[in-house]
């Protein structure tokens, strides 16, 4: 996923001027940075929701998981699924086979006839995550997905997360303001700061997210510079 | 009498228990009040009141008025909702276009209804005012209620479907119907009602031939109050009864989640 010479303004405020990322596939990229500097509006530029100057190269689908579950009420969990693939997943015995699928992996088979009021946070979350891997994409756009949440639940979906992106190989960004998820989750982390936007931190991190831990040298170094930067 | 409630309870007629109280206390004061009247002609009691209306049902001519009045009131209710539909569509995919008529709504909102009443009466013949009015009068309502309702479709749930890609007729169907159907049939239900209201006031003073407001008049011209609220419980049973359609098709359209 390449983005070149991107700009994008809201009346004279310039949120991005000749802007460049480039994200590796199949890894995890998590964007910081301040509210209000630009994050989400780039997730959305890149999802094609608001109008841009610029180019971006990206190869097939999107997937979007957003910061609510954003579930319809009057559809079921299978028909909030179904919503969302049955336009690229035609086949029906097909895709209620997906959904079943994805539902198991998610440990959400139970719920497939429940109504999004009737499921807790973290399940919906669940269901908004599933739906991300559920659409046959080859990028994931993550706008802090586990916010809100309290930490065993975060874990938990954190887990949920990594588990059904082994199994599908997207290319992801991830939003977030937590520290710790993006020294869990992310293969690298960029950190936004000034209008308009600049890249001013941007690390990759080596270790394999199975064997990182937040106490480790190099973990507990990483994220002493990146609170430095992020404080400043 | 606590078993007795428990049992109502779990054949959830309490849920009806409630307005027969009110309408039985309703009645209980009409009773009181017109036995301190003591006179008929001003105010009969509720039984006479109902005994006439009996004596209207077994007459062709009071059908005959029923059926026209209901008849204008759903034709001027239909092109109000039709019209309020396309016109809020429309505002909600152009905003200007709602921003240009929003002045015309805000003035057809707060003309007096007896202003437009006049008016149609001067435009119209006896037939078709009622049915102007009725239409001018829930036409901004309506149109309000629907805007209001696309408006408040959540964004991110827009969002989520661009995203996905979701078609356009799939949005509407799966997204932009169910989301506005509970609030735009509560509308409805409100309005209807108002529809037959609001053509009765039309046709008392436009003197429709066979209507129930021209019968209403002529009730009042030989003080017959007891016919001229016959006819009014009539009017207010007609209201009640489409109003029940509008609560049933809500009840039908709009899936109740447990």
């Amino acid at each position: 996923m390449r983005i070149i010479n991107l700009n994008k303004s809201y009346g004279d405020k310039n949120i991005f001027e000749n802007f460049n990322l480039e994200c590796e596939k199949g890894k995890i990229t998590a964007i910081m940075g301040r509210s209000g500097i630009g994050k989400t509006t780039l997730l959305k530029i890149i999802a094609g929701l608001i109008d841009y100057d610029g180019k971006i190269e990206c190869d097939g689908n999107i997937s979007y998981v957003f910061g609510e579950a954003s579930l319809i009420p009057s559809l079921t969990v299978k028909q909030n699924l179904s919503y969302a693939v049955s336009h690229v997943i035609k086949d029906k015995v097909e895709r209620e086979k997906a959904i079943i699928d994805i539902l198991e992996q998610v440990e959400l088979k139970g719920e497939i006839n429940s109504y999004p009021q009737n499921l807790s946070t973290g399940m919906a979350q669940r269901v908004a995550l599933a739906r991300g891997f559920l659409y046959p994409s080859k990028l994931l756009i993550m706008d802090e997905p586990f916010r809100g949440l309290d930490t065993a639940l975060k874990s938990k979906l954190e887990r949920y997360f990594l588990k059904l992106l082994s199994k599908d190989n997207k290319t992801v960004i991830l939003i977030t303001h937590d520290l710790n998820e993006a020294l869990l989750l992310a293969d690298r982390i960029i950190v936004f700061d000034n209008r308009p936007v600049d890249i001013t931190f941007d690390e990759v991190i080596d270790i394999s997210q199975d064997e990182r831990a937040l106490s480790s040298k190099e973990i507990s170094s990483l994220a002493d510079r990146l609170l430095k930067i992020l404080q400043s | 009498m606590k078993k007795l409630l428990l049992k109502l309870k779990s054949l959830n007629l309490t849920n009806l228990l409630y307005p027969i109280l009110g309408v039985g206390l309703f009645l209980l004061i009409w009773f009181i009040a017109s036995k301190v009247v003591d006179v008929e002609m001003i105010l009969p009691t509720p039984i006479q009141s109902l005994k006439r209306l009996f004596v209207l049902l077994g007459k062709e001519d009071f059908w005959l008025a029923v059926g026209s009045t209901l008849g204008r009131s759903l034709y001027a209710f239909a092109i109000a909702v039709l019209c309020a539909i396309v016109f809020a569509i429309i505002g909600y995919v152009i905003p200007q276009f709602a921003k240009v008529i929003s002045p015309i709504i805000v003035i057809l909102r707060s003309v007096p209804t007896m202003s437009i009443i006049l008016l149609a009466l001067i435009w119209l013949d006896s037939n078709s005012a009622p049915i102007l009015i009725a239409f001018l009068i829930l036409f901004p309502q309506l149109y309000a209620s629907f805007l209001s309702s696309l408006n408040g479709i959540s964004l991110e749930l827009i969002d989520m479907s661009k995203a996905y890609k979701v078609p356009v007729w799939k949005r509407i169907v799966g997204l932009y119907v169910p989301e506005i159907l509970p609030t735009s049939l509560d509308a409805m239900k409100a309005n209807v009602s108002l529809g037959v209201k609001v053509t009765i006031a039309g046709e008392v003073l436009a003197q429709t031939f066979s209507s129930m407001g021209v019968n209403m008049q002529i009730s009042k011209m030989y003080f017959d109050t007891a016919e001229l609220l016959g006819w009014t419980i009539m009017a207010i049973t007609l209201s009640y009864a489409l109003e029940g359609v509008f609560s049933l098709i809500k009840l039908f359209a709009v899936r109740v989640k447990k």
